[in-house]
């Protein structure tokens, strides 16, 4: 996180900024953030999952009790590993930021700390382990001034194999056991309506209803899907990119370097895009 | 890295299950409408492919939380039945054998979640003569 700085610290640095063409990087780093930012848009976790679904049962059974009592302790530690994840990325993509930044000095240790020690709650293969701490190292590094300046490639190419492997992991966790919980409710909510439909006991208008309340869930369900499916690509596309950037390129004032970055951006910038006319 | 690979591995058989129970449901919906089955059956049916589901629930999130290396050889003779399944579930004539199957395979998915290998292996193998029988019947 970068905290508010006093313009007068900007005259320096915003002097060797200009030599040392971190613009880019700024631009792409923020622009990640931003896009990361959706994640606390998708509207939809394990818990929640785990909450609608009970709701779904109770429903079904047609129960009615004072309090809404479901047992979500499982999906909850899922949820925490996606926060993990996550967290660790977006300390990344803010070490990156901050290394662009005229502000570094001002870097928040907070973050990146905090994700070093919540690392052990997460069962993860040993790989996975080692990435997340070393990813959390760097975020760490970024805010020593080690990286400073021209080598920020270095940084990149460095933080390169561990941001790629957590942001798959993550990826895979959300479109596909996420969204696989998604598709699981969809089939119980057809198999129950659809058996509605078949009750010879309802009225036209009693099966009408259902038909309705099916296809409202659907909707809803679709822009969920949406959402986290343009998540999921938003962490490939980085990751991806990522891995491009610190492969081809030796310095970031290099050409291929800052092109590479500014399309990037813009790919970003049209997921972000995406993004916003879902939540319209 | 073998554990990721059980991970990814896992959420698939997940889906396999979930394929199947659509499949299912998609039969009892068929023979049902055709009046082939009773009401009775028909809503038994729907109670084992809703387990089904449920297992394939519970797989998803031991995918997300971790994975037992030593689930990895049950999963791989999983998929390979769970194709099979797959692709002869709606051509089923015997409806009993329908049912076998469902009710089967939700207890042999129920035995992997629960990770116990006797069970897993013994619900294989009905599995296997319920599938044999299909061509039989």
């Amino acid at each position: 996180m970068v905290r508010k700085i006093p313009a007068v610290i900007f005259l320096v640095p915003g002097f060797l900024l200009a030599c040392t063409n971190l613009k880019p990087i700024q631009q792409l780093s923020s622009e990640a953030s931003q896009g990361l930012d959706h994640m606390h848009e998708l509207e939809y976790s394990f818990t929640s999952h785990c909450k609608d679904d009970c709701y779904f049962q109770k429903i079904q059974t047609y129960t009615i009790d004072r309090k809404l009592d479901c047992s979500c302790t499982d999906y909850q530690e899922a949820d925490r590993v996606v926060k993990n994840l996550f967290l660790v990325l977006e300390n990344y993509w803010n070490g990156l930021e901050s290394l662009g930044s005229p502000g570094l000095v001002n870097y928040d240790l907070y973050y990146p700390v905090k994700g070093l020690q919540t690392a052990n709650l997460i069962d993860m293969t040993e790989g996975e382990a080692s990435a997340f701490q070393r990813l959390s190292e760097l975020a760490v590094n970024a805010s020593t001034g080690q990286y400073r300046k021209n080598r920020i490639v270095y940084y990149m190419k460095e933080a390169d194999p561990h941001l790629s492997l957590i942001s798959k992991k993550l990826a895979f966790v959300l479109e596909k056991n996420l969204l696989g919980l998604l598709e699981i409710q969809k089939e119980s909510w057809y198999a129950y309506y659809k058996t509605l439909t078949i009750n010879d006991t309802l009225s036209p208008l009693e099966k009408e209803w259902a038909v309705e309340k099916y296809y409202r869930l659907l909707e809803d369900s679709d822009n969920i899907h949406l959402r986290v499916q343009s998540m999921a690509g938003l962490l490939d596309l980085l990751a991806v990119s990522h891995s491009e950037l610190s492969r081809k390129n030796q310095k970031a004032s290099q050409d291929g370097f800052k092109s590479g970055v500014m399309k990037l951006s813009e790919e970003i910038r049209n997921l972000h895009y995406e993004f916003e006319k879902l939540n319209e | 890295m073998k554990e990721r690979v059980d991970s990814v591995f896992l959420s698939q058989v997940a889906d396999d299950f979930l394929e199947i129970a659509k499949k299912f449901n998609d039969y009892r919906f068929e023979k049902i409408s055709q009046q082939l089955i009773s009401q009775t059956t028909f809503v038994e049916m729907g109670i084992k492919a809703n387990q089904l589901m449920e297992t394939a629930r519970e797989m998803k999130l031991i995918s997300t939380l971790i994975v037992e290396p030593e689930a990895a050889e049950a999963l791989q003779q999983l998929q390979a039945i769970n194709q099979e399944i797959k692709a002869n579930i709606t051509s089923l004539k015997s409806i009993q054998v329908a049912f076998n199957l469902i009710g089967t395979l939700g207890e042999l998915a129920q035995a992997v979640v629960e990770k116990k290998p006797a069970s897993i292996a013994e619900n294989i193998r009905t599995i296997m003569n319920v599938l044999a029988k299909k061509t039989e019947e």
